[in-house]
């Protein structure tokens, strides 16, 4: 069996013996190096986040270099992995929502966006003269004539599928674990009522960016955040500076009292 | 004794066919020494090739060997290379011995065994009969990765082996079978056409509507498309397409089989293209069609469709297919609910186990003026018990 590639990982139009491909696989390596991107459906609405590696302390980190952009008035879009590969799924995003109100009159759904975009990823998946996308992105919408929320991630490979929790990164395994905990999921707490509002869920993000960024080791980032929720009008907007900010101190302290209360039991 | 050094290489008796390189030194010998070796006749069909490789920086020319057998020069490594052909031991498969081969002593050959397939198809006409062949270094593994000379080049792109094979399609199809690990199941009764298969959600995060290998094409045809999911979403978006396409164009609702016909000439495409590859799907188009009642066709990667009465997919499909093989001659006059509950049993005897209306997805077409729908957890879960009543009775 050829698992380790040897000559069958050199372009995508080459399935391997045992039925992969591996450009595609390493395309999904390629994003998880990068920075974690996370996104919560609540209760009412969707909330992104993205952990932004600060590669020059000579960067105005907070409006340059943006991973989370607005496609139309009703979505938005993150991505984390190769940024220039990411800015083409965006562009292509905005192409198609402009594109779809344009014959159709109405606002793009969700659904539509998120399968237009995972098309579009995974035709590069197929010709042995392109290379696919070393991107993931996260799309956040909202649907005006259904009125409902929606959060959908497309991967390097094409699959797309609608989350409650979704991560993507460096990061994505803890991040799951820890969006687990979360009542983000309607069946496993007592209906819709239960599920966490946006502005807590932007508190829960925070957290979990916060408890995976180890400052030894990863260089210092800027936590870039969005919303789509009632509160912002049904709009993608992003965050106001001083709610994340509110919110990383939250999760800062949150942070500190839980590893005193893990102090407190191992001195027990 | 360390590599890269003087030492000669012998082979006595029975040696064998497992790829290593360098040598192993038994203690208590010198030169000339034996190899802790692997019993060859273990590995049916496989012919060691003892491959020096120099990584002396003056190359030896092949006129040093030119009283031993070279047989074949690899094209993949760089410098010369003496091939010594050894092949299996009397009593084997082959029926020949092998001989003791004495590489004269060079200066930084490190030899390397690499296991050469003997399958008949990789056999050029007279091989091995004079033992100065060698080296179809077909299926072998290579230890110095040259991607690019590799002259299995054929594995690479949709171009013909020798021997007429299309190694990316048949690893398309392996792609398509093993990819999801989903097995699929479709048949079809008297008016009405049916498919079943496993709802697996890969992650607990995921809104489990969003997992579905059965999408509607046009109100009358569905479709399972069970393989690569990326893949699959994809010819299903071309599906819908070119349903629209025949409507606009042709005033009617095009046929299944049409349909079919269509996406299957799409597949066949790539399968002769090196640009691009085939998709890892494989599809079972079901719906109505006016004339001919309920229809269940297959396409697959290679560009073959066929219609069924019933058939299966995925993981399990040998083991599915063989089940309603047993039935074939009752399933033309099934019912609706008999043809839902046998595709539903169908599933539930290959995969070895019972399940619930949340594990599986259902989704039929019946009567002319039917439409295809998914059938709700509910159904689903009502069938079940009627089959479970059924066993019991």
């Amino acid at each position: 069996m050829a698992s380790s590639g040897s000559g069958y990982d050199l372009s995508s139009a080459t399935f391997s013996p045992d039925g992969r491909i591996f450009q595609v696989e390493y395309a999904a390596k390629a994003v998880e190096n990068a920075g974690t991107a996370l996104g919560l459906k609540c209760r009412d609405g969707v909330v992104m986040a993205v952990e932004k590696p600060l590669q020059n302390k000579m960067l105005v980190a907070k409006t340059t270099g943006r991973r989370i952009h607005t496609v139309d008035e009703h979505s938005g879009v993150a991505i984390t992995g190769f940024v220039s590969d990411g800015r083409q799924i965006i562009n292509r995003a905005r192409e198609e929502a402009s594109n779809y109100e344009e014959t159709y009159g109405t606002k793009i759904p969700p659904k539509t966006l998120a399968q237009r975009l995972s098309t579009y990823v995974h035709y590069f998946t197929l010709h042995g003269a392109l290379r696919p996308f070393g991107a993931s992105t996260l799309v956040a919408s909202y649907d005006p004539a259904t009125k409902s929320h929606s959060l959908h991630m497309v991967e390097p490979s094409g699959i797309s599928y609608e989350y409650y929790g979704a991560a993507a990164g460096r990061g994505r395994q803890p991040a799951r674990t820890e969006m687990e905990k979360l009542a983000i999921n309607p069946k496993h707490n007592e209906g819709e009522a239960e599920l966490i509002t946006c502005e807590e869920g932007v508190k829960q993000l925070a957290k979990i960016i916060y408890t995976l960024y180890d400052e030894s080791k990863d260089k210092p980032f800027e936590l870039e955040m969005s919303w789509l929720c009632e509160g912002s009008g049904w709009k993608h907007a992003g965050v106001p500076r001083d709610t994340i900010a509110a919110a990383v101190e939250w999760a800062k302290q949150q942070i500190e009292d839980e590893s005193d209360d893990e102090d407190e039991e191992m001195e027990e | 004794m360390p590599l890269n050094t003087r030492y000669s290489l012998t082979i006595k008796g029975h040696a064998s066919c497992s790829y290593w390189s360098g040598i192993q030194k038994k203690e208590g010998t010198g030169l000339g020494s034996d190899f802790g070796l692997v019993d060859i006749t273990k590995h049916p069909g496989l012919t060691p090739i003892l491959v020096p490789v120099s990584n002396a920086k003056e190359d030896r020319t092949p006129s040093c060997h030119n009283n031993q057998r070279q047989v074949g020069v690899s094209p993949l490594l760089t410098v010369h290379q003496v091939v010594s052909w050894v092949a299996p031991p009397r009593g084997s498969r082959f029926g020949l011995r092998f001989w003791t081969r004495q590489i004269t002593k060079h200066p930084g050959l490190t030899p390397i065994l690499v296991p050469v397939s003997n399958a008949k198809e990789d056999r050029t006409p007279s091989c091995h009969n004079n033992q100065r062949q060698v080296g179809r270094r077909h299926k072998s593994v290579d230890p110095i990765n040259t991607m690019s000379r590799d002259s299995n080049y054929d594995h690479h792109i949709s171009i013909f082996s020798p021997q007429g094979r299309l190694y990316q399609m048949e690893y398309a199809f392996k792609a398509a079978s093993s990819a999801s690990g989903l097995t699929g199941i479709a048949l079809r009764g008297k008016d009405t056409a049916v498919v079943v298969t496993q709802r697996k959600v890969p992650d607990r995060l995921i809104v489990p509507t969003s997992v579905s290998h059965v999408h509607n094409v046009t109100a009358k045809i569905g479709v399972l498309a069970t393989g690569m999911t990326a893949d699959c979403h994809s010819a299903v978006q071309r599906m819908r397409y070119e349903a629209a396409d025949f409507e606009f164009k042709y005033g009617y609702s095009i046929p299944p089989a049409v349909l079919a016909k269509r996406m299957a000439d799409i597949a066949q495409v790539n399968t002769q293209s090196a640009s691009m590859r085939p998709l890892a799907v494989v599809l079972m188009i079901v719906g109505i069609d006016d004339v001919k009642g309920p229809q269940v066709l297959k396409v697959d990667p290679a560009g073959h469709y066929l219609p069924f009465k019933g058939t299966a997919s995925g993981s399990k499909e040998q083991e599915a297919t063989n089940f309603l093989e047993k039935r074939v001659d009752n399933i033309p006059e099934y019912s609706f609910d008999e043809t839902v509950r046998t595709a539903i049993v169908c599933l539930g005897s290959v995969l070895g186990s019972d399940f619930r209306g949340s594990e599986i997805e259902v989704a039929a077409v019946t009567g002319k003026d039917g439409k295809f729908r998914s059938l709700t957890e509910e159904e689903i879960e009502d069938h079940l018990n009627a089959i479970a009543d059924d066993a019991d009775s």
